[in-house]
């Protein structure tokens, strides 16, 4: 320690450490200063998700099989088998993330949620496929794990290998740059601004999510007091941190804009029950249509499954959300241009 | 000339060579004048220029040589000398030494720990019952029970050990146990390597300052009488932990969690391929936390580390009001210092490097025996380790006194330990102390805040909530030590500190922000750690329906939907007690729909809807809000949110369940329940509630009320 500097040159024995204390003080300096660009969210990878595609050109646009209460877990495989198999959409290998409604302290009869039975054989379908990891994300706004458990969802994931997961944290998710994937003009010309922009809302997306292969959304139909329906598309507002700023800058437009950045390869509605009134959340009047929706394009489905919310009559060009993602080109909002397939689950296909 | 300032014993420097002894340094301090440094400069002032100046210098050495004076020490030769002050000492105090060195790190150690385990893991449940620090700190249990009448017995166990280790070895929690004590030797070792900065050779510096902390503790104990709580900014262990929530913790998680991000960063993606294969990097991550007044806290912190530069361990040696404490008693403690005066040969390592400054001569040419104050020691056995001819020896025996009083042994025979110099702080300074005190408090409780506080309960400004289960507004001032535990715990971020919203006796004591955090709804961390009762223990059950924060209030000018139509219902999406209503409301600045029949009635709600012109607004209904500020951290609008939570109506009338005598007694337990009568009013709550709320699924699904864990990785 207390090493005497001997007196004929003592510069010379200092030079190396001081080189040293200097080059590891500025490096230290400079790392610090270096940090602050990673200040809260490291920088993503571009998405892996697979852009959703049709098995051929004859297979339908929309399958919708009724069933009944007992059946709901086949009729979801039923409707999966029609678009050509979940071996269409999950590879082997896949890091699968499923998005069901889950975060909110209701019984599944209750209608708020997706059934544990479609969660359930969804899981069964993915694992059957070779997926390789099976997360489920929803963004729980209540106590996430009493929603978990009173929704039924813990118990449908009960002996697979997928595991829940509800990112409150924002450490967990990375930022993303949704005004890329937003066209300035819609399809008739006319000029489009953008609400996702630099400056004004920044998006940011679960980790699970961008490091996945595939993105299979699963939501329920419901009514919602401010988005008029919540259905598929509404449904990627819980998958994102941001969502204050949606309310503010209008919900409409910033749910057509994420919807174009982030493009599931396969969705599968829940119609087995729908919320009608006072959703999301609920309680409110529910109705049991009995049916699952599959298809590929979300904004023909939450068209489709309008027609399930029978008590306020809600008709697709009352939705802006369906309209404004329709002409920004991201589906097709008229039903009858489109290849619906109904099926009557009883029966076999 | 150059003999003597060989001679000279030198000030910081042990001669150990940085082996065991403990010291700080090696080497000549700077800004010391050596008697070697006088002659240089007499050599150079031999110049006509300054000729005063060299005399004046001349002088100083003439002076220096008659204060320190040759005594018993001449008859050595000068090699003899050298040998002496660079002896090792006493090897088996070196063990002691080295002993008492793990037992500080040890300590530390077991301080971090209970610091970072000191985290929301489960309802009801937490990483540690409270810090084990915060109860060894029985000033605190002392000025709980006295200022807001709180006994609490589960302190009582750990803070009677420390009294009974005190009366029998002095100030050793000082020298061995304090984790402030041991954060200033650390920093001592690592900042004053080379000398201290603005060291004193005045020996009289080392009285000088040596009474404020018995000044402090005695104005605090006075303004104790009031029940306001002045110690708590001084106390050791609360601002060791305040400080390592405030200072230490959150740039550490922020810098960890900057190198984690960094990994993401677009040329390699280690983030992304660690995913890939199989991990999750985001798992190593720090949860982040966020303070108000960090930098107050921090100027403190960093003052006192550099005290240490002018007189090591300055804090625990000038100021520390448990160190005051604990130097009261240990004035009749058993281990003591015995000095064999006929060896020493006034060598003055003793005097001039004790860590405490606790050895004194106070004679004028320095023949007499050093003086050895036990209420300054603290016990970490460096004057044993250096002493060259070991005439110091730290024994514990029985006191003199109490042998001839007890007649084993004849008067006069049993050893005597060293002469002490008493505490000199006369009978005037110890009234006016408390006297001050008094006064202090005084003035507090007749200030216009503490008035509104005393006589409606709440305090004036309508923003400042309190955390949930929290004492009454003057009691809670006056339980509450500052130790930032609950802030720590808090595993939203709700809980800071506040700075003079409660006013100026308010400083630093928790105050719920819900802009910056929700009070989360299972969570009851807060009352579980709380070492003082101040916040008192409650379950998520009692939050719900016998706790009330505040009241949420909607502002009709900003909120979307009072303004925007149906736009945004959030506030009643994440209200888990139901207590945001969206209502019908007529607004007749919406069109009218003219093809609809005057009396048209609503579909779904059967009401009367003025042609369509109504449209669904938040309200909130009182009964059921407890004030959690879940909608104000939700609410889209910013950044003053249209949806805010107030201090009206808030409730701290709770009584706490006592489920274990350790629990302790509480102010209001004498009197009959503060919240009787209140039964039926909590039970018609909970039926309300159950109407909105389904907390138990049907049969098929797990009973919810297990464990509230905020891991968010339940299935990995």
């Amino acid at each position: 320690m207390a090493s005497e500097q001997k007196p004929g040159k003592p510069e010379q024995r200092a030079s190396r450490r001081q080189f040293l204390e200097i080059a590891g003080g500025s490096a230290l300096v400079g790392g610090l200063y270096g940090l602050t660009f990673f200040e809260h969210e490291g920088f993503a990878k571009p998405s892996h998700i697979r852009p959703p595609q049709k098995a051929s050109a004859s297979t339908p646009d929309i399958v919708a099989v009724q069933g009944n209460p007992a059946t709901y877990g086949d009729i979801t495989e039923q409707a999966i088998n029609e678009l050509g198999g979940i071996e269409q959409f999950v590879k082997k290998g896949d890091r699968v993330v499923i998005s069901p409604n889950m975060g909110w302290m209701r019984t599944p009869d209750q209608a708020a949620t997706t059934h544990p039975a479609v969660i359930r054989r969804l899981v069964k379908l993915c694992e059957r496929a070779g997926a390789s990891r099976i997360t489920l994300i929803d963004y729980a706004l209540d106590d996430w794990k009493l929603a978990f458990k009173i929704c039924g969802a813990y118990d449908a994931i009960r002996g697979t290998r997928a595991s829940l997961l509800s990112p409150t944290q924002p450490t967990m998710y990375k930022k993303v740059n949704v005004a890329a994937a937003v066209p300035n003009k819609t399809s008739d010309g006319a000029d489009y601004d953008p609400r996702h922009h630099y400056d004004r809302i920044q998006q940011r997306l679960p980790r699970d999510i961008i490091e996945a292969d595939c993105f299979i959304v699963n939501p329920v139909v419901k009514n919602h007091e401010a988005a008029v329906i919540t259905i598929a598309m509404k449904k990627l507002m819980g998958c994102i941190w941001n969502r204050k700023d949606y309310h503010r800058y209008g919900l409409h437009p910033c749910i057509a804009e994420i919807n174009m950045f982030l493009k599931p390869t396969l969705v599968v509605t829940d119609a087995t029950r729908a919320l009608q009134t006072r959703g999301p959340k609920g309680p409110g009047i529910t109705t049991t249509p009995n049916t699952v929706v599959a298809g590929i394009d979300p904004v023909a489905l939450d068209s489709y499954c309008c027609k399930f919310l029978t008590v306020e009559n809600i008709t697709p060009d009352q939705v802006q959300h369906l309209i404004i993602a329709n002409s920004l080109g991201r589906g097709q909002i008229d039903t009858s241009q489109l290849n619906i397939k109904e099926i009557d689950g009883a029966q076999p296909s | 000339m150059s003999d003597i300032s060989r001679d000279m014993p030198r000030m910081g420097g042990c001669g150990c060579g940085g082996s065991g002894c403990g010291c700080s340094s090696g080497k000549q301090p700077r800004g010391v004048i050596r008697v070697a440094d006088i002659g240089a400069a007499r050599a150079k002032t031999d110049q006509a220029a300054n000729r005063a100046e060299a005399a004046r210098l001349a002088k100083m050495v003439v002076v220096h040589k008659e204060e320190v004076g040759d005594g018993p020490y001449a008859r050595f030769t000068a090699e003899q000398k050298r040998r002496m002050r660079e002896a090792p000492g006493n090897p088996a105090s070196h063990r002691i030494v080295r002993i008492r060195r793990a037992v500080q790190i040890a300590t530390f150690m077991l301080f971090v720990a209970f610091f970072l385990l000191t985290t929301a893991t489960g309802e009801n449940k937490y990483g540690v019952d409270k810090n084990f620090f915060m109860l060894l700190d029985f000033l605190n249990t002392l000025k709980n029970t006295i200022a807001s009448h709180h006994l609490a017995l589960y302190a009582v166990g750990p803070g009677l050990f420390i009294l009974l280790l005190t009366l029998w070895g002095g100030r050793i929690f000082c020298g061995w146990i304090c984790p402030l004590g041991t954060t200033i030797d650390i920093a001592d070792r690592l900042l004053y390597r080379k000398g201290r900065i603005f060291y004193s050779k005045k020996r009289s510096e080392t009285r000088r300052f040596r009474n404020y902390k018995y000044i402090y503790l005695l104005t605090g104990l006075g303004a104790l009488a009031w029940g306001i709580d002045i110690l708590a900014f001084g106390d050791p262990i609360s601002l060791i932990t305040r400080t390592f929530t405030f200072v230490i913790y959150p740039p550490t998680a922020f810098v960890w969690n900057a190198i984690l991000n960094s990994a993401d960063a677009p040329p390699l993606h280690i983030g992304s391929v660690i995913y890939r294969m199989g991990g999750n990097l985001d798992s190593l991550r720090f949860p982040m936390t966020h303070y108000y007044n960090g930098v107050a806290v921090m100027l403190i912190f960093v003052g006192l580390l550099a005290l240490s530069g002018y007189q090591e361990r300055f804090w625990c040696r000038n100021l520390c009001p448990y160190g005051g404490l604990l130097a009261l008693i240990s004035r009749i403690s058993w281990l003591r210092h015995y000095i064999k005066m006929d060896g020493c040969i006034h060598c003055k390592k003793c005097e001039l490097q004790s860590r405490m400054g606790s050895y004194e001569n106070l004679d004028r040419n320095a023949k007499a025996a050093p003086q050895h104050s036990i209420s300054e020691c603290i016990q970490c056995f460096r004057c044993e380790t250096i002493c060259p001819t070991d005439v110091i020896q730290i024994q514990a025996r029985i006191p003199a006194s109490i042998k001839e009083k007890l007649r084993l042994a004849p008067a006069g025979d049993a050893p005597r330990p060293e002469p002490q110099t008493e505490i000199d702080l006369g009978k005037r300074r110890v009234v006016a102390s408390l006297g001050a005190g008094i006064l202090w408090g005084t003035l507090v409780k007749s200030s216009p805040s503490e008035y509104q506080g005393i006589m409606r309960r709440y305090n004036r400004n309508e923003k400042a909530m309190r955390p949930p289960g929290a004492l009454e507004e003057s009691a809670f001032v006056a339980a509450c030590t500052r130790c930032a535990e609950c802030m720590k715990v808090c595993p939203t971020n709700a809980l800071q500190p506040a700075t003079f919203e409660f006013g100026l006796e308010g400083l630093w004591t928790p105050m719920l922000i819900p802009s910056i955090g929700p009070c989360a709804e299972k969570c009851t961390s807060c009352g579980d750690v709380c070492p003082t009762g101040a916040i008192r223990p409650f379950t998520w059950q009692d939050k719900r329906y016998k706790i009330k924060m505040g009241l949420a209030n909607v502002d009709k000018s900003t909120c979307v939907a009072w303004n925007g139509g149906r736009d945004c219902i959030v506030c009643a999406e994440v209200c888990p007690y139901s207590a945001v209503v969206f209502k019908d409301t007529f607004d007749d600045t919406l069109p009218k729909d003219p093809t609809l029949p005057i009396d048209h009635k609503d579909p779904i709600t059967g009401k009367e809807d003025n042609r369509g012109r109504t449209k669904r607004v938040p309200t909130v209904d009182e009964r059921l809000c407890t004030g959690c500020g879940l909608c104000e951290y939700h609410c889209p609008v910013l950044p003053t949110h249209s949806i805010v939570v107030y201090s009206f109506q808030e409730d701290r009338s709770y009584q706490p369940p006592k489920e274990n005598w350790w629990d302790g007694f509480w102010r209001g337990d004498w009197d009959k329940r503060k919240d009787a009568g209140k039964d039926a009013q909590y039970a018609a709550t909970a039926a309300e509630l159950n109407k909105h709320i389904a907390l138990q699924g049907p049969a098929s699904t797990v009973s919810p009320g297990a464990d509230y864990n905020p891991d968010p990785h339940p299935g990995q």
